[in-house]
């Protein structure tokens, strides 16, 4: 079988994104991200620079937006509560996880 | 093509309601939905129910499963023969053609555009690939030393009568130093074909670090359980510790105690500038047995020695 070796482009803080890249990379309309970016969903990387730009955990939670509104057919409003919660369990869980890493394998 | 029973994917019978068959797909889209569920393989499952509830929630594409019959699901099947006529570009042969690749193509046969607007008639619209996600294994030292790894998937394509087959492809890429677990890399254009001139989707790869029987991790940081016998702890030692890259001799102060953490710089994950630390935390062990000499200088220890671990609970 042929192989493709392929330039992997990490999706991460060191990277910026533009508004429209979002978009692209998430599947979110232009006019859905400005609703959920003007609700505070997500946050540019500094909120006075114009135009505005956005991390690499900004695409992934677009994303994650994208999916969650086709998957359970919500609309923006919806879309804005549960990524906001989806967001606070990914942070939970990484310190979580930090913790344990940080947790003697006896004393778990 | 092999049959997928969707009417049993989402438990409900053959002549469900559609009322009744979103009701079936958002209890289980609850249980599921791999941004939300814990179970096991809740992804692969998620996408079951997802490809089953896209099918029978369209009354279309539910009259054209239906045609199908009845089978064993996952058995191989010809549909009728003239079944695959209602798809525009059917070169009559359902061979490595996956059963909801090709009813997803009933929409595009029928030329109506993913968001439903209108268009104008005649004019192609421009449509943009799907994007597709996978999960990819990797160990600490894939990521530790940016190795390659290679990933074999199987991804819808279409043939020059525009039907979709899937198609094995196997990528090549390199694991970024450093990576961490849950790490997403985009492989830019390597998703699903874009129709009409649109651009082809993207594939994002999410890594995932296998446990290592050793080493844990946090940011860039590792930590390691570093046991001491008792008199390791007591008196001090020079002691032979693993890191990623070779063992290397680390030097125990005298009475070091249970839980302290000592620190070798350097030693951790690659990242932007240099490196993470290792911390090692120490444990005492005592041994499973002890022979008799060894009880004996434990008891004499214990006569002489005026220390007392519980002096707290007084």
């Amino acid at each position: 079988m042929r192989i493709e070796i392929v330039q992997a482009i990490s999706v991460d803080e060191l990277r910026q994104y533009t508004f429209t890249e979002v978009a692209e990379c998430s599947g979110l309309s232009e006019a859905d991200l400005r609703v959920l970016t003007e609700a505070g969903v997500f946050e540019p990387l500094e909120a006075s620079a114009q135009p505005s730009v956005f991390s690499g955990t900004t695409v992934r939670l677009a994303q994650t937006a994208r999916r969650l509104r086709d998957d359970f057919e919500l609309d923006v409003p919806a879309v804005a509560v549960a990524v906001q919660l989806v967001s606070r369990i990914r942070e939970l869980e990484e310190q979580l996880k930090s913790f344990k890493a940080r947790m003697s394998r006896q004393m778990r | 093509m092999k049959y997928k029973d969707y009417y049993a994917v989402l438990g409900v019978d053959r002549a469900a309601s559609a009322d009744v068959i979103k009701k079936a797909y958002r209890k289980l889209a609850h249980k599921y939905h791999p941004d939300v569920s814990k179970v096991d393989n809740a992804e692969e499952k998620f996408k079951e129910i997802a490809e089953a509830y896209e099918t029978l929630k369209d009354t279309e594409k539910r009259a054209a499963y239906d045609q199908l019959g009845s089978h064993r699901s996952g058995q191989e099947f010809e549909p009728p023969p003239e079944w695959g006529q209602q798809f525009e570009g059917f070169g009559g042969g359902f061979e490595n053609i996956d059963l909801a690749d090709i009813l997803a193509g009933l929409h595009r046969s029928s030329g109506r555009s993913q968001g439903g607007g209108r268009r104008a008639r005649g004019a192609p619209v421009q449509m943009p690939g799907d994007n597709f996600e996978t999960t990819a294994n990797i160990t600490l030292e894939d990521a530790y030393y940016g190795r390659e790894i290679e990933l074999d998937l199987a991804l819808p394509e279409y043939d020059e009568h525009g039907m979709p087959h899937r198609a094995a492809r196997r990528f090549r890429i390199t694991v970024p130093k450093g990576a961490m677990d849950g790490q997403r890399l985009r492989l830019t254009g390597k998703g699903g074909p874009g129709m009409n001139g649109g651009r082809n989707g993207d594939l994002y790869v999410t890594l995932a670090m296998q446990p290592h029987a050793l080493f844990r991790v946090t940011g860039s940081d590792l930590y390691l359980d570093l046991p001491l016998a008792p008199s390791e702890a007591v008196l001090g030692a020079t002691v032979v510790v693993p890191t990623i890259e070779g063992a290397v001799e680390l030097k125990i102060p005298a009475n070091t105690r249970a839980g302290h953490t000592l620190r070798l710089g350097g030693k951790g994950m690659p990242r932007t500038s240099g490196k993470g630390d290792l911390y090692a935390q120490v444990q005492i062990v005592v041994p499973k047995s002890s022979t008799g000499a060894e009880r004996d200088l434990y008891q004499k220890l214990a006569e002489i020695s005026e220390f007392n671990p519980r002096a707290h609970f007084a």
